[in-house]
């Protein structure tokens, strides 16, 4: 089945509260999308729609050119982990969970299921609900890798994962998609250490969709200048600058903006060093409250 | 199971894996300890009629009542984030609660059984304290429907309530006292049985079985497009973390 995605003017209201507002891109699928946004950007409720979880107030969303809301043959193919996941029904033991998965999806794979319970030590006989944040967030994580389906997202699913367990699930996901190519969109706000798995990027922000591209150009979109802090802040003086950070004398800015070959040539004969954008400045200059939305 | 029943009907199977067993399981217990009030009852007087009738005629459908709720709130939000769709919930959910509701009818029908084995042997009547639609504790063919009728009606009425909370909590108080209204009619199928409120004056409206049975037909069918009518758009809100 094609994972081609398509929102058109997709909106989704909540009462008097738009989550969702008009948002229109097109994903061609088998890559590793990132979705950013802060906290209640709508990055949850946009994910809901594409899986079928909620229907959109206006607009639409296909996937490979079908209707997705109430649609079987659709919905089947698409596996959506909301932090813990919804599967993941307190009251039932490890193993029930897992074993329903099996039942209820045709693509599960049980070996694979049993490969990531072992990575994440997950513990079969317990009951869900005794289970430490953590250990559901992981429960999650397995019933969306394992299901196999041909998209995959995953919303904030690292929640309360400590760091080693983050960076297992990091390495799950990336062998996955090798292995497996499928489509993946994994929504985070812990850009740091996620952004290097993306191959495209969607910025949200207050329900709008304020970037879609591809992460190798955003990171070309502008540059990280190091080097001593005088020298920096010279070689930066009037270009727009996203982020500082300082250690000692040394400096680096973020600034948007594509370098032109001179400015190169001029970094590199003041020493200064010349790196890639960092997607976690952009995302936070994108979305930094401005004006009347401070 | 076979694999092509999996494959169909994958939502019958996980509730009847869950619901079915954990009906035996209570089982057990209810006929051991309802039977053992009798003994202790007889230790310090007569034990005049059915004990399993007084109590499979108060506890199970709340019971049912219960898992009719459970189907919404657990097996419905596992359901749609494994892909399925909201209308095969309903299909199969209400297969489930056909089967479910007879399964148990089926055990009640069987508690009466054993308890007329247990009563004989002690020689004690196994009278009914409480008028139903069947008027001895062996008519196991009418005692089966009724129990299966009752049943199914309170899980449905377990199902309206629970989706009516699956969706909002203003819908879901709006559908308690639908809920109550379908379930209303079978507190007459064994007499009023706890009913709260209004079930002694339902009783004192002394309605033929016929008009009853239509009543409950009517209300069940009511319910199934109160279901549909819920189900069919429902969204499914993120759990807390």
């Amino acid at each position: 089945m094609s994972t081609f995605i398509e929102a058109d003017g997709l909106t989704l209201r909540y009462d008097d509260v738009t989550a969702v507002d008009g948002v229109s891109f097109t994903l061609t699928g088998g890559k590793i999308y990132g979705l950013l946004g802060r906290n209640g950007s709508g990055k949850t409720s946009l994910l809901s729609v594409l899986a079928g979880y909620r229907r959109p107030s206006a607009g639409a969303v296909t996937v490979g050119g079908r209707p997705v809301f109430e649609n079987a043959e659709v919905t089947r193919q698409i596996c959506l982990v909301r932090g813990s996941g919804d599967a993941a029904v307190t009251g039932l033991k490890v193993r029930d969970v897992l074993d329903f998965a099996g039942i209820m999806r045709e693509s599960w794979n049980a070996d694979y299921a049993a490969e990531l319970v072992e990575l994440f030590e997950l513990p079969l006989k317990k009951n869900v609900g005794a289970l430490s944040h953590g250990r559901r967030s992981a429960l999650g994580i397995v019933i969306g890798l394992a299901s196999r389906t041909p998209v995959t997202m995953f919303d904030e699913s690292y929640l309360g994962l400590d760091a080693p367990s983050r960076y297992k699930f990091y390495d799950a996901l990336l062998a996955e998609a090798m292995a497996h190519p499928r489509t993946m969109i994994v929504s985070t706000h812990l850009i740091e250490e996620v952004s290097a798995l993306f191959e495209e990027v969607l910025i949200l922000d207050e329900g709008r969709l304020v970037l879609h591209d591809e992460a190798e150009v955003l990171r070309g979109a502008g540059s990280a200048v190091t080097g001593d802090a005088e020298l920096v802040d010279r070689f930066v003086a009037g270009m727009r600058v996203l982020g500082e950070k300082r250690l000692g004398r040394t400096k680096s800015a973020m600034v948007y903006g594509e370098l032109d070959d001179e400015r190169r040539a001029q970094a590199s004969a003041a020493g200064l060093d010349l790196g890639p954008l960092a997607l976690q400045d952009l995302f936070v200059h994108l979305t930094e409250p401005t004006g009347d939305r401070r | 199971m076979s694999t092509t029943v999996t494959r169909r009907w994958p939502v019958l199977r996980v509730t009847a894996t869950s619901h079915l067993p954990f009906i035996a399981l209570l089982w057990v217990p209810f006929v051991v300890v309802t039977l053992a009030v009798a003994g202790f009852i007889a230790m310090g007087g007569t034990v005049s009629h059915s004990a399993i009738h007084v109590a499979a005629t108060q506890l199970p459908r709340w019971l049912m009542f219960g898992l009719g709720l459970d189907m919404v709130s657990n097996t419905l939000r596992m359901h749609l984030a494994h892909g399925r769709t909201r209308r095969e919930f309903v299909g199969q959910g209400l297969v489930h609660a056909v089967l479910m509701s007879g399964f148990a009818a089926v055990l009640i029908a069987l508690a009466y059984l054993v308890e007329r084995g247990v009563y004989a042997m002690f020689g004690w009547p196994q009278a009914l304290n409480r008028e139903a639609m069947f008027a001895t504790a062996d008519d196991y063919p009418v005692i089966l429907g009724t129990y299966w009728l009752l049943f199914l009606t309170w899980t449905i009425a377990g199902l309206v309530i629970g989706l009516g909370f699956f969706h909002s909590n203003g819908l879901g108080l709006l559908t308690i006292p639908i809920g109550l209204a379908i379930a209303l009619p079978t507190v007459l199928f064994t007499g009023n049985s706890g009913f709260p409120v209004i079930g002694d004056e339902l009783v004192d409206l002394d309605l033929s079985e016929g008009l009853l049975l239509a009543l409950n037909g009517g209300l069940l069918v009511l319910a199934v497009g109160i279901i549909w009518a819920i189900a069919r758009h429902v969204p499914m809100k993120a759990k807390a973390p």
